[in-house]
């Protein structure tokens, strides 16, 4: 099976006119057709900022400063999407038509001056040939597609007419009108009720199935992630430092972080009993830690190289790789 | 058992809107529709529900932010009276903050950014007349202390902390009256996991320490099997099911309750069978006839479309409203 | 992105010790164009306050051998182009043959020294401290020495001093006529943003009808009440008063707009939680969160007054001379025979523009430092 996309050695920087912030630091892995990656992490981690750069949407000041991104189209050779310019016509082929992304909030992706059913058909009159007609016609579909009770009269309404979840729904309609061949799902379940975020995952995986999308999903919820992903990457500070498979990371965590976060859900916890809990808070990036920058939180803490070196990555298992220096 | 300390009865809150030129009659929203609860002293009550269910409602009628439009809310002071809550109006409040506060969902607005900590956990201690000066300032840093802070944060402001630490001020500052009961409302739901943990434990560490009494209002299960000893769970402005933590998640009767707790992961089963609820919460200003959560019940039947159902003792333990609960369907 | 939080620990401490004001100024600090602006009002203040002193002669003093002299050059090179001390010739009228017009040419052989604190004929600051010595001026008594900077006017007055002594009205009126819009303002916009209600209600129809009627044709009639041949300083308090009846409905919408956010915010529900009382919530927990937010919208105003007086003494509704102003001296620019011949006399309507830029970038500054909490 050959990789949908491929990251390798990416770093992305903000650009503080004094100095380039280092938000993201050579981090590589790559998705297949039909496989979903879980990126997991804290806010600062740098998870959203690797994903939006296969996109070639990082936020203003931000900057790609190292590696590469490689995307593999149906027929022809791998395009780098790095090396394409921002905003070119090159970029704007691969958004949507064969790279779609799904937010945390659909308000802010949704027009709120356009019709539901308006949106859809401007996109996929945008990337293919339908008239007017057939595309409105696809546009319902769609909203049938993702479980909408009444698609035809959800495409005559505004998005402030939906509640959070349809909202949610009508953008994945949106985002999978052009048959996408990898979606990016940033947080989508973070603002919805548990009933309702059982709703929009149960959604994703079957869509996914259907279509054999790759799917990248980026959630702060480790929990969650491990139910849907297939591989997961764990990241702290721009690094990533657990990189597997999903159930391999969930039983046997092999980076102490990974255990801490895992160790301070409630969800697993004996009722009553401590929370493995980490000292302090995730430092601000521009005071990264020397070392390891997991080092002043981490519990199992092994001397004086944490502090001065920084620890490699080491495989741990088969297709399970660890940056920390007890692996050894 | 013995008495209760916080009762609620029947505890209506309903949201009208004044019609008028040019402003058309609405619906009421109904935000709570007659709940009934008590919590006990020493126990932690979670109220769980997903958002738009009553719950931030009736923490709100609780602490006497809004009065309830029927009910009684009465609460066990600290020299033994029972403080009708329901009837309390402007200053006489005060009375009943001094044995109820509240540690809110957002640290940054909680706390006003133009004063330092110790003025912020000094005003309590004034205003109620607990201490000033001299002693006011050593109970700060005993405060500081008990949440686990140092005292040199005194005279800080409140932007030089984080999240997490800004958390432990509002609760020093809850706990600056020595309260009887704290609510929480959603208390850790706007932080990271592994400062969320770190609040948790604070949380249990304090109720041993100092005896205290939880109302935990949350979204999330988790925290609720964590640390609640009892739950009561809402949907629609009412109680749907209520028992101790342990057989409410061990054996739900409700099928609401059910779909809640199967979103939950966990460590054993990575395959679990999520139950995935069809359509949408109604609107509060539209509740359905009968059983408000029958359009997304898959054992509805006739009577459930027509009666509500109301919240019954069961005989096994715990209170459920249900015309057929689970276990009678098994 | 969150701002960046310094490490070292004394910066650290520094950091976290220190108040919303003193963050407010570091962020103030670095808005250049506001800080430029704030040394600039500064110095406009100072003239002011020191006109006496800082302008060359008396608004009033008449040279009436000098009648619509252009600006004056100060040179540094002597006739025969060497550099020398700064120094002015002498003036000498000359009237063109067929036009009868008055010109003027130089002398350069007639030189006098430019000197700063320079003796003068005596006279008195504030009208109480005699004093004889001026900050710029010729060297000799000789009546031929004159340095008439910006020129004069038609009666032979200095424009330069006549500009230093017009900003005490025109500088003034913006701060007494906010000031007193701010009293108002505060008082019926707090009221209505904490009380809500019908209070609400009324203030805010009011404030419509206000803000709805033409300012212009008010301020007409308004000035049309003020009776003519008044004491200056009585028709100055008038015409503030005029101004503030509009000026004060602005500052009510941003002080009830300030009421209405704060009120919903978590601290100021938890500080009833503690046991303040209403009026401690008000003056200890809200107040201190907006005063910055009324002090830079207060600033925004004052060139509202200033431009607003200035068009009143143009219209000729304002003060009447022998009071001067800026809208007073530009009146004396009104024909365009003036501005034809004496472009001159327009110099004060750049004096005006300067401070009410001065004025804008300087609350733009304020504003946005108003609130050092937000994101960077």
């Amino acid at each position: 099976m050959k990789d949908l996309v491929t990251v390798e050695d990416l770093s992305i920087g903000f650009d503080l006119r004094e100095l380039v912030l280092p938000a993201v630091d050579s981090i590589s892995f790559s998705v297949g057709t039909g496989e979903t990656l879980g990126i997991v992490g804290e806010s600062g981690s740098g998870k959203s900022l690797s994903a939006r750069a296969i996109l070639g949407l990082l936020p203003s000041g931000g900057k790609t400063t190292g590696g590469r991104i490689s995307y593999q189209p149906e027929e022809g050779d791998a395009i780098t999407i790095t090396d394409l310019p921002k905003n070119g016509r090159a970029i704007r082929k691969l958004r949507g038509a064969e790279i779609a992304m799904i937010f945390q909030e659909p308000m802010a992706s949704l027009s709120p001056v356009h019709t539901i059913g308006n949106q859809i058909v401007t996109t996929l009159r945008q990337h293919t040939d339908l008239n007017k007609r057939a595309a409105l016609a696809r546009a319902i579909e769609l909203l049938d597609q993702v479980g909408m009770a009444s698609p035809a009269i959800i495409a005559e309404q505004y998005a402030h007419q939906l509640s959070g979840g349809m909202r949610q729904r009508a953008m994945i309609a949106m985002a999978l009108s052009c048959s996408p061949r990898l979606l990016i799902c940033d947080e989508p379940t973070t603002a919805l009720d548990a009933t309702t975020e059982a709703q929009v995952v149960d959604l994703l995986m079957k869509l996914q199935q259907d279509m054999k999308m790759g799917m990248i999903f980026i959630s702060h919820n480790i929990g969650l992630v491990s139910e849907i992903a297939d591989r997961v990457m764990v990241m702290y500070l721009g690094q990533s430092i657990e990189y597997g498979l999903a159930g391999h990371v969930l039983r046997k965590p092999a980076h102490p972080y990974t255990r801490a976060l895992l160790g301070a859900l409630p969800a697993f916890a004996e009722p009553g009993s401590e929370l493995a809990s980490l000292q302090g808070a995730v430092p601000d990036l521009a005071a990264r830690p020397q070392g390891c920058t997991f080092h002043p939180r981490c519990p199992e803490y092994a001397g004086d190289q944490c502090k001065t070196r920084i620890p490699s990555v080491h495989v741990v298992a088969n297709q399970h790789l660890a940056r920390c220096h007890i692996h050894e | 058992m013995n008495e209760p300390l916080l009762s609620l009865v029947n505890v209506e809150k309903h949201f009208t809107q004044s019609s008028g030129f040019l402003r058309p009659a609405v619906e009421p929203v109904r935000a709570v529709n007659g709940i009934s609860l008590m919590i006990h002293e020493g126990q932690t009550t979670a109220l769980v529900g997903e958002s738009g269910c009553g719950k931030s409602t009736a923490a709100k009628l609780i602490t006497g932010a809004i009065s309830p439009s029927a009910g009684q809310i009465s609460l066990r002071t600290r020299d033994g009276n029972i403080l009708d809550v329901d009837r309390l109006r402007g200053r006489a409040r005060k009375a009943l903050w001094r044995d109820v506060q509240l540690i809110f969902q957002d640290p940054y607005s909680s706390l006003n950014p133009r004063m330092t900590v110790k003025q912020i956990l000094a005003e309590p201690l004034r205003n109620f007349n607990i201490a000033r000066g001299a002693e006011a300032t050593k109970m700060v840093e005993e405060l500081l202390d008990r949440v686990g802070l140092q005292k040199t944060a005194m005279n800080r402001y409140p932007h030089a902390f984080s999240g997490g630490q800004r958390q432990r001020i509002g609760i020093a500052r809850a706990l600056a009256v020595q309260p009887r009961l704290i609510i929480g409302d959603e208390p850790v739901s706007a932080l990271d996991v592994s400062v969320a943990a770190q609040i948790l434990n604070l949380f249990q560490s304090l109720k041993q320490e100092l005896g205290l009494t939880y109302l935990l209002i949350t979204h999330d299960l988790a925290v609720v099997r964590y640390s609640a000893d009892r739950v009561a769970v809402m949907y629609l402005g009412n109680i749907v099911e209520e028992n101790t933590t342990a057989e409410l998640f061990a054996s739900p009767k409700h099928p609401y309750t059910q779909a809640l707790l199967s979103a939950l992961p966990s460590h054993t089963n990575d395959q679990k069978s999520r139950v995935v609820l069809p359509g949408e919460v109604a609107s509060a200003r539209a509740i359905p006839s009968g059983c408000a959560f029958h359009p997304r019940c898959v054992y509805a039947n006739d009577l459930c479309k027509s009666a509500a159902p109301i919240l019954k003792a069961q005989p096994a333990g715990g209170r459920v409203a249900c015309h057929i609960p689970l276990e009678s369907i098994r | 992105m969150a701002n960046a939080i310094p490490q070292d620990s004394e910066t650290l401490k520094a950091y976290a010790e220190a108040s919303g004001w003193r963050l407010g100024w570091a962020k103030f600090r670095r808005h250049k164009l506001a800080l430029i602006s704030l040394y600039i009002v500064v110095l406009l203040y100072l003239l002011a306050i020191f006109a006496e002193f800082f302008s060359p002669y008396d608004h009033s003093d008449i040279h009436r051998r000098h009648v619509l002299v252009p600006p004056q050059a100060v040179h540094v090179f002597d006739a025969k182009g060497q550099l020398t001390w700064p120094h002015v010739r002498a003036l000498k009228g000359e009237r063109d043959a067929v036009t009868r017009r008055l010109s003027y040419v130089e002398d350069p052989q007639t030189t006098f020294s430019v000197r700063l604190f320079a003796p003068s004929d005596p006279y008195k600051l504030w009208n109480i401290l005699p004093l004889e010595t001026r900050f710029l001026g010729v060297s000799t008594p000789d009546r031929k020495a004159t340095i008439f900077l910006l020129g004069t006017d038609s009666l032979g007055r200095d424009v330069l001093s006549r500009i230093i002594h017009g900003a005490r009205v025109s500088l003034s009126i913006g701060l007494v006529g906010v000031a007193l819009s701010f009293v108002i303002g505060i008082v019926l916009g707090g009221m209505s943003g904490y009380f809500g209600g019908w209070i609400d209600t009324i203030v805010q129809r009011t404030i419509d009808l206000l803000q709805s009627l033409p300012t212009i044709p008010l301020w007409m009639g308004l000035a049309a009440a003020v009776p003519p041949g008044q004491d200056p300083l009585i028709t100055y308090l008038m015409i503030t008063v005029i101004l503030s009846v509009i000026g004060w409905t602005g500052i009510a919408r941003v002080v009830r707009g300030r009421f209405l956010a704060l009120r919903e915010e978590d601290f100021v529900l938890a500080a009833r939680f503690s046991g303040a009382s209403e009026m401690r919530i008000i003056l200890r927990h809200m107040v201190p969160s907006f005063a910055s937010h009324i002090i830079a919208s207060l600033t925004l105003s004052i060139p509202e007054m200033i431009l607003a007086e200035t068009a009143l003494s143009f219209l000729g509704l304002g003060l009447q001379p022998p009071a001067v102003s800026w809208g007073v001296l530009l009146k004396d620019a009104q024909s365009l025979q003036v501005i034809s011949q004496a472009p001159w006399l327009l110099i004060p309507g750049l004096a005006v523009v300067i401070t009410v830029l001065a004025f804008n970038f300087l609350g733009d500054g304020m504003r946005d430092a108003s609130d050092p909490y937000g994101k960077a």
